[in-house]
């Protein structure tokens, strides 16, 4: 039994212009490819790294990314 | 002229192809009046039994996706008849619109009455002109027999304006390009209302299907997927041309009215510029059946079956259907505009024999990284035609980049 709903990352691709930040705060968590967009995990977010996600979703200049819950990314 | 053998002739049954659009009078002798006003169920129904999948490139099964429009909590809703058709190397669309425009407004209007839509968008590709002509004449000529409200809006030219948000984009607000999902069209499409956004040849599949049922459908067609389909023949030495075949008709068959052998073709790009290439001795005896074709990776797309002949280059074919895919990028998304970018301009370099040494190895570090990431399909697309291109010509990619020439002795040419 769990008590939060997993959470995952999702990206805006349309919304995402590269600055890169999130990759450059937390190179831990998230890739940046070859033009400064990110490589997001797969997957839920670990529980213990979820502080650094919502930072790096709050570092975002354009919004484009978004912490969601894993049964949402499901529905049509 | 050669013609296949068998009975497929459903769609483009009817008087020749002569670039005359069948009229009304002449639709309605040899087929009926439109079975409208039944139950809606019952076409979802037999569109069901009848397992018909989208034409339009995705292979959805066309029953579910009515139905759950139809299933909605009331409402307004849409219809959006895609004819788009910006794939280049298709024109099946363009030729069935431009000849069997009824049919395509028959299977429209038994849409916006099996889901509840009241009004029909025709999205047309603005430089099929044919197209365009003959559906604004039918609507006339059927002007007042329907309660729908029936429009025509032009798709820019561009290979993204036929995707389903991009469609939904440029009705709406003049802007062929995709939209972040979700929402999708089915939710949130034309004024926000629930959308179905369906290929012209589905709908005319559709057209039939009502009036004959899904048995009579499924009687065509030789192997797991019964019915017929329209294809887009190219590369031989014929003019590329559409044709309708029984589902389950071989490659190697479909060779014959392009005017190739075995011995003649290199290899075979099936399901469009977002399909892929196949050697040419792998699918020669392959079934043209979307079941099948998944089973083995492949897809039957839109419908294209263009042959590579031997006295042309795959590295040089590929480097152009990648150039022409990065330049219909919409360039929205990051992914899909620089690595559609990088790889295309890798796949040209080594094509041109000017390939710098890390081209090939960069090439296949990106296809991944561009895969999937995008909000619409193209960039999977491009990367899967690109994927097949090495699997398929991976010795001559190898030999153009370590030699810096066309082993074949074939220069940059332009695809025929």
């Amino acid at each position: 039994m769990r008590a939060d709903p997993e959470l995952r990352l999702r990206i805006d691709w349309i919304r995402c212009d590269g600055y890169g930040l999130c990759g450059d705060l937390l190179p831990n968590l998230i890739n940046l490819d070859d033009w400064r967009y990110p490589v997001l995990p797969t997957g839920p977010i670990d529980p213990s790294l979820r502080n650094d996600a919502q930072r790096a979703v709050d570092c975002c200049p354009v919004k484009a990314l978004f912490l969601e819950r894993v049964e949402a990314a499901h529905a049509p | 002229m050669i013609t296949l053998q068998g009975p497929a002739r459903r769609l483009l049954a009817g008087p020749f192809l002569d670039g005359q659009a069948e009229q009304y009078r002449a639709h309605l002798a040899r087929l009926g009046p439109l079975p409208l006003g039944s139950a809606y169920r019952e076409l979802i129904g037999e569109i069901e039994s009848s397992h018909l999948l989208g034409r339009g490139g995705a292979g959805f099964p066309v029953g579910r996706k009515w139905r759950a429009i139809a299933d909605r909590d009331g409402g307004p809703a849409v219809v959006v008849a895609n004819g788009a058709e910006g794939e280049i190397a298709s024109a099946k669309d363009r030729v069935l619109l431009a000849h069997r425009p009824h049919l395509v407004i028959d299977g429209a209007l038994l849409a916006a009455e099996a889901i509840g839509a009241e009004e029909v968008v025709f999205y047309i590709g603005s430089e099929h002109r044919a197209a365009m002509h003959a559906v604004a004449n039918a609507l006339r000529e059927r002007d007042g027999e329907v309660g729908y409200r029936l429009r025509i809006v032009a798709a820019p030219v561009g290979y993204v304006a036929g995707e389903a948000s991009a469609a939904v984009n440029c009705i709406d607000h003049a802007d062929p390009r995709p939209t972040t999902a979700p929402p999708r069209p089915s939710t949130s499409g034309v004024h926000g209302l629930p959308t179905l956004v369906q290929n012209v040849e589905t709908l005319a599949h559709v057209a039939l299907i009502a009036r004959f049922g899904s048995d009579w459908y499924r009687s065509a067609g030789r192997a797991d997927s019964g019915g017929t389909a329209l294809v887009t023949v190219s590369g031989g030495t014929t003019d590329p041309r559409v044709d309708e075949i029984d589902l389950g008709t071989t490659v190697g068959e479909l060779a014959i009215v392009a005017g190739v052998t075995q011995t003649s073709t290199r290899a075979v790009i099936l399901g469009g510029y977002f399909g892929t290439w196949a050697s040419v001795d792998d699918v020669w005896a392959l079934p043209l059946d979307p079941a099948v074709m998944r089973a083995r990776g492949l897809a039957f797309g839109c419908g294209l079956v263009g042959f590579l002949t031997t006295d042309r280059c795959g590295v040089t074919a590929t480097a152009e259907i990648m150039e022409f895919m990065a330049g219909a990028s919409a360039a929205q998304c990051g992914p899909c505009r620089f690595g559609l970018r990088s790889i295309a301009d890798a796949t040209t370099r080594i094509a041109l024999g000017a390939a710098r040494p890390t081209d090939l190895a960069d090439i296949e570090r990106w296809l991944p990284l561009v895969d999937g990431r995008g909000a619409c399909h193209h960039p999977d697309g491009a990367v899967q035609l690109m994927a097949s291109a090495v699997a398929v010509f991976g010795d001559e990619l190898a030999r153009h980049a370590r030699t810096g020439q066309c082993p074949e002795g074939y220069g940059l040419r332009r695809a025929g």
